[in-house]
């Protein structure tokens, strides 16, 4: 965030995209959320939770494409919303399917072994 | 050929040369008709005995030259290609998503101007450039540990560097 801060001028000035300065702050929190998304694909592969992978894939991209639509039925059709909806997307659906009850970080079921696959 | 099918999958034929393989050899609908090995039975015949009901549902018969090699019959193709199958929910380049994204493209393109889909461009090729190291490619690492606790540990791990590089 900080670097972006100091920083982002600089970028924008390399890329010759001034335009995109309001949005540049939503740079930190997608990245975050693409970082855990990618963390907790890893871990749903090791414990076999493949259903759960591709429902959070596809629900992911028909977020995205969905508020894409939207705002652009709306009236919001400008380049920071595509971008905004691109982090929507994931914000809202990507990481949803994948916090469970059997989660390491999330409270285990009692009498079940938290890390076993579904039956 | 429908998704998921196999000419050759693990173990065809016979068992790996040293060590014992850990799945049984199984039998696997495969080009024209090779297959895997099959339950031979007690008896060898060149049919396959008519009340002994196959597992598949699709009627085999016995190789007359080779030991323990079953084929399938040739207009039972069609029933082998439409079997149920386990359905691959782990694919990594499914289609469905970038169908999705294939359809909507033109909508988006109407509604959208170009400079929109620049700004998404710039905006997408940052982000993707933080993404990848923002686990400091700990993620890699989750699928290695023998124990479940090392790996939720190490997924822990990742989480933490997500946070601390998104903060810097």
């Amino acid at each position: 965030m900080p670097a972006l801060y100091f920083g982002g001028d600089a970028l924008l000035s390399l890329l010759r995209a001034p335009g995109l300065e309001p949005y540049l702050m939503l740079v930190p929190p997608v990245g975050f959320i693409s970082g855990v998304f990618l963390a907790l694909n890893y871990w749903n592969s090791r414990t076999k939770h493949f259903g759960r992978l591709s429902v959070a894939r596809v629900a992911s991209s028909l977020a995205t494409t969905g508020t894409q639509l939207g705002a652009g039925f709306a009236g919001y059709a400008t380049g920071g919303s595509l971008c905004l909806h691109l982090a929507q997307g994931r914000t809202l659906v990507g990481t949803g399917p994948q916090k469970t009850k059997n989660h390491p970080t999330g409270r285990p079921l009692a009498g079940r072994d938290p890390f076993s696959p579904p039956a | 050929m429908p998704p998921g099918f196999h000419f050759s999958g693990g173990n065809v034929g016979y068992p790996r040369k040293g060590g014992r393989s850990r799945v049984p050899p199984r039998r696997i609908c495969g080009s024209a008709l090779a297959v895997g090995p099959g339950d031979a039975g007690p008896a060898p015949s060149f049919f396959r005995d008519p009340h002994a009901p196959s597992r598949t549902g699709i009627d085999t018969w016995l190789s007359p030259t080779h030991q323990n090699v079953e084929y399938y019959d040739a207009r039972a193709l069609p029933f082998i290609l439409l079997r149920r199958r386990r359905p691959h929910t782990c694919h990594r380049y499914h289609p469905c998503p970038r169908l999705i994204t294939i359809l909507a493209a033109p909508v988006i393109a109407r509604l959208y101007g170009p400079e929109a889909f620049g700004f998404l461009a710039i905006f997408t090729s940052i982000t993707s450039i933080i993404g990848v190291v923002a686990c400091m490619r700990y993620e890699l690492a989750i699928m290695l540990p023998k124990t479940d606790e090392e790996a939720a540990n190490l997924l822990g791990l990742c989480l933490l560097c997500v946070a601390v590089v998104e903060r810097a």
